[in-house]
């Protein structure tokens, strides 16, 4: 449903995938979107982008990284074998669905 | 208003509180505690629940992780809303940790087939809950002005009510609002905190501060929400 420009020069493309079925126990639920990062030689892996029903931390994801995602229409099929991860998102760069803390304005 | 010295620590030195003189006139809600057990598999007595990853449960949002079940309910007692003349929408803000997010069930007003709740209609619309920064920096501005601040390490997460899609803030007129709470609204709502990043690591119970306002008028409340129901609560 959508991609995002990586700045990683050893990522190819980040796909934004929304899940429609629940595959495993294990994997992503469906109506959950992922960021399948896809590496220059063909490995991706991927991590939750947005677990609930909803678009707001697409647009927020979106809203804090201007002019790097790109909406697909009409949305196309995507079938691959990723690694799954959910925890630990070291390994990929860090999507902000929420404002960092310091912008907030908040008090700590 | 004569000002009472909090024995809470770090708050010695709070100075006193001043309410705006049309402080009456805003949309008063008073929290009080949840009455509609059963809802998402949470019992009678729970407020604060914490949670391992468990079985989808329908309108559950964060099933699949650990998190944290923030349950709570609230008044809009009978009113007349004469100082409402605008359009309004409700908030409601909580503290919770930086590490962590917190998102929103509709508005239940009753219990419905199995774990599921009966949501709030407004104008036969249902409505719910969307995040708003302006809301968080709402709550940041009101409780600092009682002289208290968030311990290290929270943050006020806020929202307003939203259409059914959770896009777009909805506003009501005071005719809105007085179909809608008529002789007094009772209702409870539910909240999921859970790691910002996924982490497969329980969440430990802690004290949720909640603020119940809206945002345009000047009349806010804050509340503690208990981890444990107090004995001989009512």
């Amino acid at each position: 449903m959508g991609e995002r420009v990586p700045t990683d020069a050893a990522l190819k493309t980040e796909w934004v995938v929304y899940v429609t079925v629940t595959a495993s126990q294990s994997g992503p639920v469906a109506d959950s979107v992922l960021l399948v990062a896809v590496s220059q030689d063909g490995n991706a892996s991927a991590r939750y982008l947005s677990w609930i029903v909803g678009y707001e931390d697409l647009d927020r994801a979106s809203g804090a990284e201007s002019g790097r995602w790109r909406l697909i229409e009409p949305a196309t099929p995507y079938v691959e074998k990723v690694s799954w991860q959910p925890f630990g998102w070291g390994a990929l760069e860090p999507v902000w669905t929420h404002a960092r803390s310091s912008s907030r304005g908040e008090s700590h | 208003m004569e000002h009472q010295q909090s024995q809470e620590p770090g708050n010695a030195e709070r100075p006193p509180v001043s309410l705006p003189e049309n402080y009456q006139e805003g949309l008063v809600v008073r929290p009080c505690l949840p009455s509609i057990p059963g809802i998402l598999g949470i019992g009678p007595d729970q407020c604060i629940a914490s949670h391992a990853p468990h079985e989808p449960i329908k309108e559950h949002l964060h099933a699949h992780f650990n998190h944290l079940h923030i349950r709570y309910g609230f008044e809009f007692p009978r009113q007349t809303l004469e100082g409402i003349r605008g359009l309004i929408s409700p908030a409601v803000m909580m503290a919770i940790p930086v590490e962590q997010r917190v998102d929103c069930n509709p508005i239940f007003v009753a219990r419905g087939g199995g774990a599921e709740g009966i949501n709030l209609h407004i104008d036969g619309e249902e409505v719910h809950w969307v995040h708003h920064d302006e809301a968080g920096a709402q709550a940041t501005e009101l409780y600092e002005a009682t002289g208290r601040k968030l311990p290290d390490g929270f943050y006020w997460s806020g929202f307003y009510m939203s259409d059914v899609e959770e896009r777009k803030v909805r506003r009501f007129s005071r005719e809105q609002l007085l179909r809608t709470i008529g002789l007094g609204l009772r209702a409870d709502q539910h909240f999921q905190a859970t790691w910002r990043e996924p982490r497969d690591e329980p969440i430990e119970p802690y004290e949720v501060l909640i603020c119940l306002t809206d945002d345009q008028t000047s009349y806010f409340t804050f509340f503690r929400l208990p981890i444990v129901v107090p004995i001989g609560t009512s």
